[in-house]
């Protein structure tokens, strides 16, 4: 059947599953915010829509699944993976950047289309020659290996621990970009790039730092996705990178608590949708992504663009 | 004479080259058309769609469905492909239109995977991933057989009469009129075009081709899948688009031509890293791709067309200086098609 009312009333019926399906829903959100937060700060100070971030997520669960492979028999083996994974990626990000990205801000928006594009196809060519193209997967770390019982119901201690970490790292970056010199550095380039390079700001290293940056939060949502037993595949790139798309969209592009809100509702939406609906819920959310753009194409917290 | 020349060079393919390579062949015409039809937004009216996948999708669906559902004649099918991918473009295009730039591309691109997971989804009605099968039965005997003569004639025929209205459409007052728009929307509204009518109709007419080419594409492969409508096909397109020049009328199909050649014959070339994998197959298709992708991004804004344009003019003005020192006449000007040229340099640096 194409729609399931009965497993969606039940569920709204019965507070446990609510909660249950929420909090679901609540660490699919802090993923797509750690990735959408990441796009959206890019395109806020490069004005760049990198179609490659999709594979930043993917290099962040890649490298994970090496390093936990590689010191699977240290202690800790996972901790060095979380830590180390999006260190790496950023460093690739930052590379990208200086080698390909810079000669490309002058150009027309097709041809910054067609370089982030071309970054995932060679990405995903280079992923699958490394690791092949079958599915991987690594185990959740054995100190949250178990399960906390949710209104009866057992609910991962790995998702909690997500949500938590993407908590702390959201309220990093909002103090960081809100309260420290770096951050109104960002803030400033994000508004009058010229302006901002002729008050004597280093504004290609700037450049550098804030893909980097942003390429790590990916990674670090790759390497956290990782851990929560999420099939890692040369094909998860263009899949998550959609619901990037939707998340920025919705919440609006450049907005860093847009990118919180749309995360929150594009996961809540696609857990209960899943429900109602169990084959179109990503259709659905392809719905409201367009419905945002016709009504308010800067999304619900973002500010229009001047052109 | 060049068109005289490739002209014979087509009718001659098929005579000359295996069966694989005719059906390749046949792929490259119908891409073309899809790239052609994609430039009509494209380089014309400088509209970056992420969904014309869907559109070329909705044509070869189309005329999948109707074979295999209905008892309706063949060509009612292939005609029915086209008119749908035109009102799939009316109304994305509509919608769309009240869009700018950067915003465009996004809803384009979500409109398109709506389709997209219609067609995955609705397993009932379009078969899902398995694919739906375009029967030799549901054809007509002289062009259902793959890699046959009269197929490739078939779709290179139509290809050819579809891009010839392209042509001559391009290079009437509407080509004219959309390219003032491109340049500035601004000043084209002042002087009383009603912009977004003549884009949306542009639209359509892209929408109308990209319909049929994925008509053509269903015949030509016997089957139609949901990855027709994704978004990746979209930017494959574009990099078609980019990479044979989008500031001329061939640009795209020579484009297309590339794309589908450099896919066909990277497949294969490393077969120690397939069997390093396992009996995976490895093409290094992304590799390839890619690398022509920054490489056009970064080095060859104006596309292979561009620089071949640029080469011959340069040599035409060569060419003519010395001929007006011996006294031989005016310098030759470049070939009628590269006429269509819109503009020397790479747009978007408004």
């Amino acid at each position: 059947m194409l729609l399931s009312v009965s497993s969606f009333t039940s569920c709204l019926s019965d507070p446990g599953c609510v909660v249950f399906q929420l909090l679901g829903g609540l660490s699919m959100a802090m993923v797509l915010f750690l990735i959408a937060s990441g796009l959206s700060l890019i395109f806020g100070v490069l004005r760049i829509v990198n179609f490659a971030h999709g594979s930043m997520y993917m290099m962040g669960a890649f490298t994970a699944y090496w390093l936990v492979s590689r010191f699977a028999g240290t202690p800790g083996h996972f901790w060095i993976a979380l830590v180390l994974a999006p260190l790496v990626v950023a460093l690739i990000g930052g590379a990208v950047e200086v080698v390909l990205l810079r000669h490309i801000y002058r150009r027309s928006h097709f041809h910054q289309f067609l370089l982030t594009f071309g970054l995932i196809l060679i990405i995903a060519d280079v992923m699958r020659m490394s690791f092949g193209g079958e599915f991987k997967s690594i185990s959740r770390p054995d100190l949250l290996s178990g399960s906390v019982s949710v209104m009866g119901r057992p609910f991962p201690e790995y998702n909690f621990f997500l949500i938590v970490v993407a908590l702390a790292v959201a309220l990093g970056m909002w103090l960081v970009l809100q309260r420290t010199r770096l951050g109104r550095t960002i803030r400033a380039a994000a508004s009058d790039r010229e302006m901002t390079s002729a008050l004597g700001v280093n504004v290609p290293l700037l450049f550098t730092m804030v893909f980097a940056l942003g390429a790590g939060l990916g990674g670090l949502a790759g390497a956290l996705d990782a851990g929560r037993g999420v099939a890692i595949s040369p094909t998860m790139d263009v899949q998550i990178i959609l619901l990037a798309f939707i998340v920025v969209v919705v919440g609006g592009l450049g907005s860093f608590g847009g990118s919180l809100l749309g995360a929150l509702i594009i996961a809540e939406v696609t857990t209960f949708g899943i429900l109602l609906l169990p084959q179109f819920a990503l259709a659905f959310v392809f719905v409201i992504m367009a419905v945002v753009l016709l009504l308010r194409p800067w999304g619900l917290l973002g500010k229009p663009l001047e052109e | 004479m060049p068109l005289l020349a490739g002209a014979g060079l087509l009718v001659a393919a098929p005579f000359v080259l295996s069966d694989f390579k005719v059906i390749l062949l046949g792929e490259i015409a119908i891409f073309a058309l899809l790239a052609v039809s994609y430039n009509l937004l494209l380089g014309y009216c400088g509209l970056v769609s992420f969904g014309h996948a869907a559109l070329f999708g909705i044509g070869g669906y189309t005329l999948a469905l109707i074979l295999a559902k209905t008892g309706t004649p063949f060509v009612v099918a292939l005609v029915s492909a086209p008119i749908m991918g035109a009102a799939a473009a009316l109304v994305m295009g509509f919608l769309a239109l009240r869009l700018a730039q950067i915003y465009f591309a996004l809803f384009t691109l979500a409109v398109g995977q709506v389709a997209w997971s219609v067609a995955n989804k609705w397993v009932s009605f379009t078969g899902g991933d398995d694919s739906l099968a375009v029967t030799a039965a549901s054809i007509p005997d002289p062009i259902s057989s793959p890699g046959s003569e009269s197929l490739y004639f078939f779709i290179v025929a139509i290809v050819a009469a579809a891009l010839l209205v392209l042509y001559l459409m391009v290079n009437s007052a509407f080509g004219y009129t959309l390219q003032a728009m491109r340049e500035s929307p601004t000043r084209a509204e002042f002087v009383g075009i009603p912009v977004r009518r003549y884009r949306l109709l542009a639209f359509v007419i892209s929408g109308l081709f990209a319909g049929l080419a994925g008509g053509l594409f269903a015949v030509h492969n016997h089957f139609v899948h949901p990855e027709m409508l994704f978004w990746l096909v979209s930017a494959q397109v574009l990099l078609m688009s980019l990479l044979g020049g989008v500031h001329l009328f061939w640009g795209p199909a020579l484009g297309a031509g590339l794309v589908v050649y450099l896919r066909d014959s990277v497949q294969g070339v490393f077969p120690e890293l397939t069997e390093k994998h396992l009996g995976q197959i490895l093409t290094l298709e992304g590799l390839t791709l890619g690398a022509v992708a920054l490489a056009v991004a970064i080095f060859l804004p104006l596309g292979v067309g561009g620089m071949l344009q640029r080469a011959v003019r340069l040599a035409a003005s060569r060419l003519g200086a010395r001929g007006r020192a011996s006294g031989e006449g005016p310098a030759p000007g470049p070939p009628a098609f590269l006429g269509t040229a819109a503009a020397e340099e790479p747009r978007g640096r408004r």
